[in-house]
């Protein structure tokens, strides 16, 4: 498990992290998304012994991270701009990993590599950007880590190749209890991914759930009425948006979706439909309802932001 | 083990190249050296391994800047820090890696530098094989720690680099000022004298530098204090360097420093050396060179500050800490002007002394006498020199404290006695332990020599030879030389005469009959030629130079019969045509030179002496008003004709060298088949022959100026029947009488009038000693 508390990084006067919380489980694959500044890289790069906390602690299976090789030997980094080593291939990366990581695996590697068709001795350099994500998260894989932080990496990868990667994950996952830690800056990246999913803004975590959970407890309600009414006739649920045009007004409901459906139904409306929310929506309510709100782009003279 | 094995492996481009050019390198050096004609000389540490000087400082750097270059850069360094390998460990194994190769790289160049000299036998001192490969590995490895505390504080190529400048010369810098500002101002203290913590060479690596430009320190360096203590301080260097790694905060790669404290830190020790001029002398101290000095190091670190901090508020924000270095370059210069002047006060009393040591005025130079290496290992305890030593020392004080200089005229001279001035190093020990070393100007030295002749040891060692297992040249031709034994037969004998008297061979340490109204050589002194040995004891190496005299007649004569047993190409009979064809040479460029050296002339003050006499004609010159006494050497080339080979010392006798040319009147020259055209060398050492313009093999024409002559500088030792030497002194003494009348004289001064006019009867010229090679 990867415990963070109060965890505050700076950078000169920019403070890229502040009492940042929170729980990652073990056999998961937790999402972290955020704007470019949050500091999802940060938190990676403390969580794998880069950087030292300036205040606050993140620790591993209970140990702490920096400067201990007996914790590192169980996570594995793919940052997102990659390192090989100068004029290199894979092979050479490989045998560099094998020296590094305890656990690595050669029967991993030659599998991964086969699924990817990957040729092996080949010059990294010749390699496209998409291949050397590959490259790098082949050699993560192998490594046999139970910790598995990608900073942005799928975000390069085609869609045939991230249902690889993410099929790879998975049974990592499930065969050896492994967790991984996978940031983006875009949601749609890591629905269809991750199990866990955290908001990272300006610095903490602001919203943090299980994705499931986070699809199914909120929902887009419309209903309408014969007579007049407003929002005070749903008190019994949990509403964190309302807004009526004519007789038809559209609710975001946070709760059971059936109980609700349930609710409202017993009210005897004319119409009542329940819709999913896309994750997007769910996390901009969510931000809404704890009084986080983005800031327009400013217009420039004329144009619309 | 593994990340060391990893580190070697990304180590290896780097580390293999380096390696196969100082192999390269130190071959092709050493096979120049081993090559050259006339090889006579055996290598300094440093010659013998020039290419690992240079290796040290690459090296050291290349394999650092290497090894941790992952710390330049944010992709790397995120990469390398979250790998599960502690941070001192992945510090140790990039040190450790490159101290690998640079273990490698040193024994390689080593060993091939010393094949090369076995197998062609080429004399070399065996222990300095054994002392380069700790040097040379430890003096790299000491660059390394100065690059790697640079990377584990910055972050930047540029930055390393100049931290990297800074912690490896900045404190030596700081030290070599201080100990020259200290040398300048005490006047009497040598740099070899000053204490270990400021004597430059003490750190290896930057010692090698300070030898450019202070020679006189090559012999200091290499000594295992100073290799125990660069072992230490490269030791602790990389432990601070390893603390540095561990605290360093990875974010820092591609930033220059931490922050703007560090930065006005670095800026503040850029400025310092600048300063430091001030202190060390070089710069006189005006107001114009003060505010110079200050304008430019202030200029330096405003330039450094815009640079790096890029805000100008924040430069002028640093402004007040150039103060700093300003303060330090102040209290710095009033310390050594106190430092040197309490050095050059400090004359221990007589009672708290132990013993006096004298090093060798040759401490300085490349090579030092078998003699001076034997005398600076006695300690002087008889009360009569450290008394002297003393008495001297405290007048040397009195006289730069009031002169500011040593003051001859500062002493009282007996005008009985016959004074020889010595400057030479003295260590003064005292009984706690203490060494006091200055140089000390003896203005009697036949004194001192006597009241160190007190000392048997000392009567021992200046009559001491080298041991002839320790001898690698004699005469300039090593052992291997087939010519050898020739100039062996001349060692023994001159082994075995002075074994079996009490000259002393040293000219340095022979007690000088001097009388300054003579200037050439009289009676026993005469010297008819040298002995030159070189070889070495344990590291140190010794060049000696004996003069033979015939103090040693036994060894004059050897060296008589070896040079005319190998002499050639006399061409008495050529060299009389020649001289009669002088008095009207038929080509513009004929010539004649010839030196007659003559031994035991008898003097009328029953005195035998040698002295040279010199016949010199060229068609071209206007001879009118120069001396001529071609009438004279005719005569004498006659007479030297009638000659005959001679080996005893004793005798009267003529040494002859000459050379020259003349076109004969039927068009051919006067012994063309044995004139030599000498080759001319270019730039590029291109084909030339004789004549006054020359096509070379490029097709390019150049002037060459010189002509083909007959050469005999080889003759024979040769004497004359009685009548002939009778006759053979006549001529002399009439050619001492036209010399006079035409004031002919090499002591000649500016006003033309002879200096001395007591040796009316004497000789006037001074004789250059010949001194031939045997051939080979």
């Amino acid at each position: 498990m990867i415990v963070a508390r109060k965890l505050t990084k700076r950078f000169g006067e920019v403070e890229a992290l502040v009492n940042l919380n929170c729980n990652i489980p073990q056999g998961c694959i937790y999402g972290m998304v955020g704007a470019n500044g949050a500091g999802k890289s940060t938190f990676l790069r403390l969580c794998n012994g880069v950087y030292q906390p300036d205040e606050g602690s993140v620790s591993i299976n209970g140990g702490g991270v920096f400067d201990s090789p007996s914790v590192k030997e169980h996570c594995v980094f793919v940052p997102d701009e990659l390192y090989f080593l100068p004029q290199s291939n894979m092979l050479r990366m490989a045998k560099l990993y094998e020296a590094m990581y305890p656990r690595f695996s050669w029967e991993r590697f030659d599998d991964l590599t086969g699924t990817f068709r990957l040729d092996r001795t080949r010059t990294l350099n010749t390699f496209s950007k998409g291949m050397r994500r590959q490259v790098a998260t082949i050699l993560a894989l192998s490594s046999m880590t139970d910790y598995v932080f990608f900073d942005e990496t799928f975000d390069g990868l085609d869609p045939v190749m991230r249902n690889l990667v993410k099929s790879t994950l998975y049974d990592d996952v499930l065969e050896r209890g492994c967790t991984a830690v996978i940031t983006s800056h875009s949601l749609r990246e890591l629905e269809d991914t991750c199990d866990q999913l955290a908001l990272l803004y300006q610095g903490g975590v602001v919203f943090e759930s299980d994705v499931q959970n986070l699809k199914t407890s909120l929902f887009k309600v419309q209903v309408a009425f014969s007579d007049e009414y407003d929002a005070s006739r749903f008190d019994g649920l949990d509403i964190l948006s309302f807004s009526k045009q004519g007789s038809v007004a559209n609710m975001i409901v946070k709760g059971e979706r059936d109980r609700s459906r349930a609710l409202i139904a017993k009210m005897d409306p004319l119409l009542l439909e329940v819709l999913p929310l896309t994750l997007e929506e769910v996390f901009l309510y969510e931000m809404e309802s704890l009084g986080y709100y983005f800031e327009e782009p400013k217009a420039k003279g004329g144009e619309r932001a | 083990m593994k990340p060391y094995l990893e580190s070697v492996r990304r180590l290896s481009r780097l580390g293999l190249i380096l390696l196969v050019l100082t192999a390269v390198g130190g071959i092709v050096v050493a096979i120049q050296f081993c090559t050259a004609a006339n090889q006579s000389t055996i290598p300094s540490l440093s010659d013998m391994f020039m290419p690992l000087t240079i290796y040290t400082f690459i090296g050291g750097i290349v394999l650092a800047f290497d090894g941790f270059s992952f710390l330049t850069k944010r992709a790397d360094s995120d990469f390398y820090h979250s790998l599960p390998v502690s941070r001192r460990g992945l510090f140790w194994a990039v040190t450790l890696a490159a101290l690998t190769w640079v273990a490698a790289t040193v024994l390689t160049g080593v060993i091939f530098t010393t094949l090369i000299f076995t197998v062609s036998k080429t004399a070399f001192v065996p222990l300095y094989p054994l002392v380069a490969v700790p040097f040379y590995i430890i003096a790299t490895m000491l660059v390394f720690a100065a690059a790697a505390i640079a990377c584990s504080l910055t972050g930047t190529l540029i930055t390393d680099i100049a931290l990297t400048l800074i912690v490896l010369f900045l404190p030596r810098f700081i030290q070599f000022v201080i100990a020259r500002g200290i040398v300048a101002q005490a006047g009497i203290v040598s740099w070899i004298d000053l204490p270990w913590y400021l004597t430059p060479v003490t750190n290896i690596a930057t010692g090698q530098i300070v030898l450019f430009s202070r020679e006189i320190l090559r012999n200091q360096i290499y000594n295992w204090g100073n290799l125990v203590y660069s072992l230490l301080l490269a030791a602790a260097e990389l432990f601070a360097a390893c603390l540095l790694f561990r605290r360093r905060h990875s974010e820092i790669a591609e930033h220059g420093a931490k922050n703007v404290k560090m930065q006005t830190l670095f800026a503040c020790l850029l400025v310092l050396p600048i300063l430091m001029l001030l202190v060390s002398g070089v710069v006189n101290i005006t107001g114009q060179s003060l505010l110079l000095i200050i304008a430019i190091a202030l200029g330096c670190y405003l330039v450094y500050q815009i640079v790096v901090l890029r805000k100008t508020k924040r430069v002028l924000r640093s402004l007040p800490w150039f103060l700093i270095p300003g303060l330090m370059t102040i209290c710095l210069y009033f310390g050594v002007q106190l430092a040197g002047d309490a050095m050059r006060n400090d004359v221990p009393l007589q009672q708290d002394v132990a013993y006096v040591e004298f090093p060798g005025s040759d401490r300085t130079e490349d090579t030092v006498s078998y003699a001076s290496y034997l005398v600076s290992q006695i300690d002087f305890d008889e009360e009569d020199v450290i008394e002297y030593v003393l008495s001297t020392l405290r007048d040397n004080v009195e006289s730069y404290n009031q002169y500011g200089y040593f003051n001859y005229d500062y002493y009282e001279y007996d005008s009985n006695e016959n004074y020889y001035t010595s400057s030479e190093p003295v260590n003064i020990v005292l009984k706690n332990g203490r060494t006091i070393g200055r140089v000390v100007t003896f203005v009697n030295g036949a004194y001192l020599d006597s009241v160190r002749g007190e000392n048997s040891e000392y009567v021992e060692a200046i009559s001491s030879m080298p041991p002839e297992d320790s001898i690698r040249y004699c005469q300039n031709m090593d052992v291997y030389d087939e010519n050898y034994s020739d100039g062996d037969q001349i060692r023994k004998a001159f082994y075995d005469e002075v074994a079996s008297t009490d000259y002393v061979p040293y000219d340095a340490f022979r007690k000088a009959e001097y009388n300054r109204y003579d200037r050439y050589s009289r009676d026993e002194m005469q010297t008819f030629g040298s002995l030159r040995l070189q070889g070495y004891i344990g590291m140190v190496r010794y060049s000696d130079y004996y003069s033979i005299c015939l103090e040693m007649p036994e060894t004059c004569s050897v060296w008589m019969e070896v040079q005319n047993n190998t002499s050639s190409d006399e061409h008495l009979d050529l060299l009389q045509q020649i001289c009669a064809a002088s008095d009207n040479f038929l080509d513009e460029d004929d010539t004649i030179n010839v030196t007659f050296s003559f031994y035991n002339i008898p003097m009328k003050d029953g005195s035998k002496q040698a002295s040279s006499f010199y016949y010199s004609k060229y068609a071209y010159s206007d001879t009118s008003s120069s001396l001529d006494c071609s009438d004279l050497a005719a005569e004498l080339v006659e007479l030297l004709n009638r000659s005959t080979p001679t080996t005893d010392p004793n005798a009267f006798c003529i040494y002859t060298t000459w050379s020259g040319r003349a076109m004969g009147e039927d068009g051919v020259y006067i012994g063309a088949d044995a004139m030599v055209y000498p080759n001319v060398a270019t730039d590029s050492d291109l084909y030339a022959s004789y004549g006054n313009m020359v096509l070379t093999s490029d097709g390019s024409t150049i002037y060459v100026g010189q002509h083909g002559s007959i050469y005999s500088y080889n003759p024979c030792y040769r004497s004359f029947t009685a009548v002939d030497e009778a006759r053979v002194i006549q001529i002399l003494n009439e050619w001492q009488e036209r010399q006079k009348v035409w004031s002919y004289s090499y002591d000649e001064t500016d006003d033309g009038n002879i200096i001395d006019e007591n040796g009316l009867e004497d000789f006037d010229s001074s004789m250059p000693t010949p001194t031939p090679t045997p051939a080979g």
